[in-house]
């Protein structure tokens, strides 16, 4: 594509439809068929425009109501995506492995039109049909109607889509988004596809680039955008289990990935089994910090390595890192000519442009914390830049901890379930080596009764939530002059 | 099957994916604690266990694999 489209109308009806609609779109392999399946853009596009037919004739008034998306990775995910949009409705991506509490908060505040799922039982499906059954539809109905022949998005300044983002205070945030957010924070990502247009031969098929990133995940979303309006072909992984038998099933030269997959994907390399990766030589990390080494150690393979910086708040977009070399690799790299940069004279890095967020929902005290009234996103993150332009991040000012799978994880959230623990006096949660850990203030023969406490709490929340590390203190936990706990 | 030969599977699993010695492992060992895996490497485990016994797990059941002890339990009820 000559330049970047800026409205997703046009990526459909020029892109998809005129320009490249014999080209792959989506890949995915079942299963049950052992069976790799290949989705052309033309056919994404009618499947666009059935979901159009269905939500409108499901959805009265559809303009501006809320469709939520409770699934896993899928192609029927995808056309959903594009169908609510093109529908004139906000696209609500969720994640679907939250607890209920943090669920039903998330749908509470957004007060869903139609909640759209795949079927499957993440841990909360009795609770979310007990409270919101007549609005679940399963994600495959748009199969039973015919493609519409208008399209009917809302403006490019009005709420396009909303995603939420852990806060502070321990509740998520829903980051409001428009077309113009999305597609300008495309445009800044857009330099990667323009970096790998040199190194690929063109004139063969795209590379696949593969996707097993949860689309809820802004990173992945992002990613689903550019590369959908860019005309390559996407990868489809539902569940990081079958990485390495979907890498197999359906060569893949670029991937996503946030650190944990990273340092898998190092392991692999450095123990001389580069073969199990299959085609892949460009791993594009997002989400979290990358260990320089590891990402040294990659280079040295022959990969390729892109670093992603941006914010919820920026819509994934920001400064990206193309450099291999030794003295550069640790930096999350140089500013885009589409954004505007500045380090505060307390180090916080702060992030400018057409792509900062609309605002978070129903919370305008929220967002003038982080959008000032010259419009710049405060990142919380502590930011040098050096001599060549490259901006390393030097440490965080807000109080959240962001693991190696790119999770953001509001400390306060999981010390309340860890103080609910009567014989825990007080307590905190920060990162310890590289795991979500927690210092508790208690009597020494209740350290058991403690341990014990969190192995039963680890079995009530996702995965990525669990508390890896318990440590004791025998002494109250420091606090600052205005009684807060010191956290670092 | 047998709970010993379960649990010398997973054993050998988790001595080829994270490089955990054999003798390191009991029943009640806390994966991502005692053990030190992280939660990629608990899902790449889940992933050969369920080539190696021929079965899927279902996702909701990954929430309750906090020990060893959890994964033989799940394995001993659901492999014939």
């Amino acid at each position: 594509m000559e330049k970047f489209v800026s409205t997703m109308y046009d990526a459909i009806t020029q892109g998809m439809e005129k320009e490249f609609p014999e080209r792959v779109a989506f890949r995915y392999y079942t299963e049950e068929t052992d069976m790799v399946t290949t989705v052309l853009f033309k056919e994404l596009a009618q499947d666009v425009r059935r979901t159009v037919t269905y939500l409108q004739s499901t959805i009265p008034d559809a303009k501006g109501k809320k469709v939520c998306l409770l699934s896993k990775n899928s192609y029927e995910y995808v056309v959903n995506t594009f169908g609510a949009i093109m529908a004139g409705c906000v696209l609500v991506p969720m994640n679907q492995r939250k607890s209920w509490a943090e669920m039903s908060h998330e749908l509470e505040l957004v007060e869903p039109a139609v909640i759209l799922t795949d079927g499957e039982d993440y841990g909360n499906k009795a609770q979310l049909e007990a409270a919101y059954g007549s609005l679940l539809h399963p994600m495959d109905e748009f199969r039973r109607y015919e493609p519409a022949a208008e399209l009917h998005p809302i403006g490019h300044d009005d709420l396009m889509v909303l995603m939420f983002t852990s806060g502070t205070t321990g509740l998520s945030k829903g980051v409001m988004m428009s077309e113009r957010n999305l597609f300008s924070a495309g445009q800044v990502l857009w330099a990667i596809s323009a970096q790998l247009a040199d190194k690929i031969d063109l004139t063969k098929p795209l590379p696949g680039h593969y996707m097993v990133l949860p689309m809820f995940h802004l990173g992945a979303f992002i990613d689903l955008f550019s590369t959908t309006v860019m005309g390559w072909p996407l990868n489809l992984g539902s569940d990081i289990r079958d990485f390495y038998r979907d890498i197999q099933k359906m060569p893949s030269q670029i991937m996503s990935v946030v650190p944990m997959i990273m340092n898998a994907l190092h392991k692999d390399v450095m123990r001389g089994h580069r073969d199990r990766l299959g085609d892949l030589w460009v791993p594009i990390g997002s989400s979290a910090m990358f260990d320089p080494q590891v990402l040294l150690d990659m280079v040295h393979n022959g990969m390729f390595v892109i670093q992603c910086y941006g914010a919820t708040e920026t819509c994934a977009a920001g400064i990206i890192n193309f450099a291999q070399d030794e003295k550069h690799i640790g930096a999350v790299g140089q500013g885009s000519e589409y954004m505007d940069y500045k380090i505060e004279p307390d180090g916080e890095l702060c992030m400018r442009g057409d792509c900062v967020m609309m605002g978070y929902y129903k919370d305008p005290e929220g967002t003038a914390e982080v959008i000032d009234k010259d419009g710049w996103v405060h990142t919380g993150d502590l930011a040098r830049v050096d001599e060549d332009g490259y901006y390393y991040i030097i440490g965080r000012k807000k109080n959240l901890i962001i693991l190696d799978s790119g999770e953001n994880i509001s400390p306060e959230e999981l010390e309340g379930m860890v103080e609910k623990c009567p014989v825990v006096q007080e307590c905190i949660v920060k990162e310890l080596g590289k795991k979500i850990g927690v210092v508790v203030y208690c009597e020494k023969e209740h350290q058991q009764t403690v341990r014990d406490f969190v192995t039963q709490m680890n079995r009530t929340v996702p995965l990525y939530k669990r508390i890896g590390v318990v440590e004791f203190s025998e002494t109250p936990l420091p606090r600052n002059a205005t009684g807060k706990l010191v956290r670092k | 099957m047998e709970r010993a030969e379960i649990i010398s599977q997973i054993t050998a699993i988790l001595e080829d994916v994270a490089e955990v010695s054999p003798e390191d492992v009991t029943e009640s060992s806390v994966l991502m604690d005692d053990l030190d895996l992280s939660s990629m490497e608990i899902l790449t485990i889940v992933a050969d266990l369920e080539e190696t016994f021929g079965l899927r797990i279902p996702e909701k059941e990954l929430r309750n694999f906090v020990t060893m002890g959890d994964l033989v339990d799940y394995l001993a009820a659901n492999v014939g």
